[in-house]
């Protein structure tokens, strides 16, 4: 009888209660005395009394039972059916089974609770343990620990595109912005500086080319006439050397007709002794008018030696012009390369100076809506993650 | 390394199971679940109404209750490993998992305690020994209040130097 609860035994006293009728009935055939029939009738009833008082408590503890669960169906989890309603039997079993329900159920909940809490404040280690839990709250907590490791990978992610935007817009404040539009401006300035000197100095340079190249020009002019000076002499030389010839024709003769002339003196005798001192001094005339064509000739020679080497020269120095005409112009077509260079950077420049100006605005953009719409992005990381009290 | 020193038996149960215990604010039991009573030893009645320090055991530190209790009372979730006693003197090693209930105001009502097999690797080679030391210091001082407190402050920096809060150093093991 102890071990059994208030409705099993409420069962065996109500089985009694049926033997008893049931001796009741025989006992009336085989003729008993009313005595026992009326003795069998009130254990009978008593046995039905205690039957029903059974049964009532039964009916007591399961309502306690349904009381319970609805308190549960409600969310009341805290609450546990937490006093035994028997000392054992089927009635306490179930107690027992509610409870044991709720406590997992309440294990799985808390464990939820502060898992999921602390993803939501960033911090990923708290994982759901699921030792002690079984099936389909395994398989849930299972996923949300799976959400954990996504929400920790998202938010390293979401962390170093944090530090990218906070590079580009610069963190605390916008003094890195302003420092490093500054020195790329600055950057610029000082290329366009130095493309306007060296533009400058291309122009100083051009300028002296050109006059290289006007000096050479007149260089090539003066040789070219010095070459023609030398053609003239040559010709000239040439019409001496005739005119020695004809001279020197003369001499021979003069001397002739002074031989002729001593001879005629000769054959006068003492008539032509005068004669003969004469012809005499016209042949040493012609003797000499020969030795000075002979020195004339010989000093001709010279010259022709001087013009056909001045002529020479001017050649070589003609030479030399164009060599130096040649470096000039492959110079002023360096400096014209160098020219259109320069332009080219110039305009490059330009577009740099406007491209950074337009990243500049964008960052500017960037800037704004992330201060707009992340404010705590720009703050130091420690602010950005409120602890939740509760 | 300092070690703990166990007279009696250790008590095992199942990684299936969990103990469970409810109690109310001042930290009298007002739930202890079947498997609480099959390890414990104590029967339901025996521990309903009576403070939870009934199955604390001499070797756990009392600056780890300390920490717990502080915690717990601000609101928060706790983990802990704790060393229980039965009621034949032997023991038992649970990690605790202890949390605030919550009323319908979003009060206090009363706390609650899930206790799962530990990690017999982590008790052996991580906590018991530090556990010792813990110990060695509270039993230093003559004064109980001042034992507290320096094993306390050293449970403290032994946690501040890892650069972790307390839970996610217990998570690191």
């Amino acid at each position: 009888m102890m071990n059994l609860s208030s409705l099993s035994k409420a069962r065996l006293t109500l089985a009694l209660a049926l033997i008893t009728t049931v001796l009741n009935v025989v006992f009336q055939f085989m003729g008993f005395s009313t005595a026992w029939l009326i003795f069998l009738a009130s254990v009978t009833i008593s046995l039905n009394i205690i039957g029903h008082i059974l049964i009532g408590i039964a009916d007591k503890n399961l309502n306690k039972i349904r009381v319970f669960c609805n308190k549960l169906s409600q969310g009341n989890l805290e609450q546990r059916l937490d006093t035994p309603l028997e000392k054992t039997g089927s009635i306490e079993d179930v107690r027992l089974a509610i409870n044991h329900f709720v406590d997992l159920t309440d294990a799985f909940l808390r464990e939820a609770k502060y898992s999921t809490d602390s993803i939501c404040r960033n911090h990923f280690y708290r994982k759901i343990i699921t030792t002690g839990l079984h099936g389909a709250f395994v398989q849930t907590s299972e996923i949300i620990n799976k959400a954990n490791d996504l929400s920790r990978e998202k938010n390293e992610a979401i962390n170093q595109l944090t530090f990218v935007i906070k590079q580009i817009v610069g963190s605390e404040a916008n003094h890195s912005q302003d420092a490093s539009s500054a020195a790329a401006a600055q950057g610029v300035e000082s290329i366009a500086a130095a493309i306007e000197e060296s533009s400058v100095s291309i122009e100083e340079i051009n300028r002296q080319v050109t006059e290289a190249t006007n000096s050479t020009r007149d260089a090539e002019k003066k040789v070219g006439q010095m070459g023609d000076a030398a053609v003239t002499l040559e010709e000239t030389t040439g019409k001496i050397a005739e005119i020695i010839t004809l001279i020197r024709g003369i001499a021979e003769q003069t001397n002739l007709l002074a031989l002729n002339a001593t001879i005629e003196a000769a054959r006068a005798g003492d008539a032509g002794k005068g004669f003969s001192v004469v012809a005499s001094e016209v042949k040493k005339l012609a003797a000499q008018t020969s030795e000075a064509t002979q020195s004339i000739v010989d000093l001709m020679q010279n010259i022709d030696g001087a013009v056909e080497s001045t002529t020479s020269d001017v050649g070589g120095l003609k030479d030399v012009i164009f060599r130096i005409n040649d470096t000039t112009n492959t110079i002023a077509d360096a400096i014209e390369q160098q020219g259109q260079a320069s332009k080219e950077i110039a305009r490059s420049i330009t577009m740099v100076n406007e491209g950074l100006r337009s990243i500049g605005q964008r960052v500017e953009n960037i800037t704004e809506v992330t201060k707009k719409r992340y404010p705590d992005l720009l703050q130091p990381p420690h602010l950005a993650i409120k602890e939740s009290a509760e | 390394m300092a070690q703990l020193f166990f007279q009696n038996n250790e008590i095992l149960f199942s990684s299936e199971q969990i103990i469970v215990s409810k109690t109310d604010l001042t930290g009298n039991m007002t739930y202890v679940n079947q498997t609480f009573c099959d390890v414990s030893g104590y029967h339901e009645v025996d521990l309903l109404g009576k403070p939870h320090s009934l199955i604390r055991h001499p070797n756990m530190p009392r600056c780890v209750f300390k920490l717990i209790w502080e915690k717990v009372q601000s609101g928060r979730e706790v983990f802990g490993y704790v060393v229980n006693r039965t009621i034949n003197d032997d023991y038992y090693w649970v990690f605790a998992h202890v949390t605030p209930s919550f009323d319908s105001n979003h009060q206090i009502c009363g706390y609650h305690s899930n206790r799962r097999v530990p990690n017999k690797g982590v008790i052996s080679s991580i906590i018991a020994p530090f556990y010792a030391e813990l110990l060695q210091i509270e039993a230093k001082e003559k004064n109980r209040k001042d034992g507290l407190n320096n094993s306390y402050n050293y449970l403290s920096e032994t946690i501040a130097q890892k650069e972790m809060d307390y839970d996610e150093f217990i998570f690191s093991f």
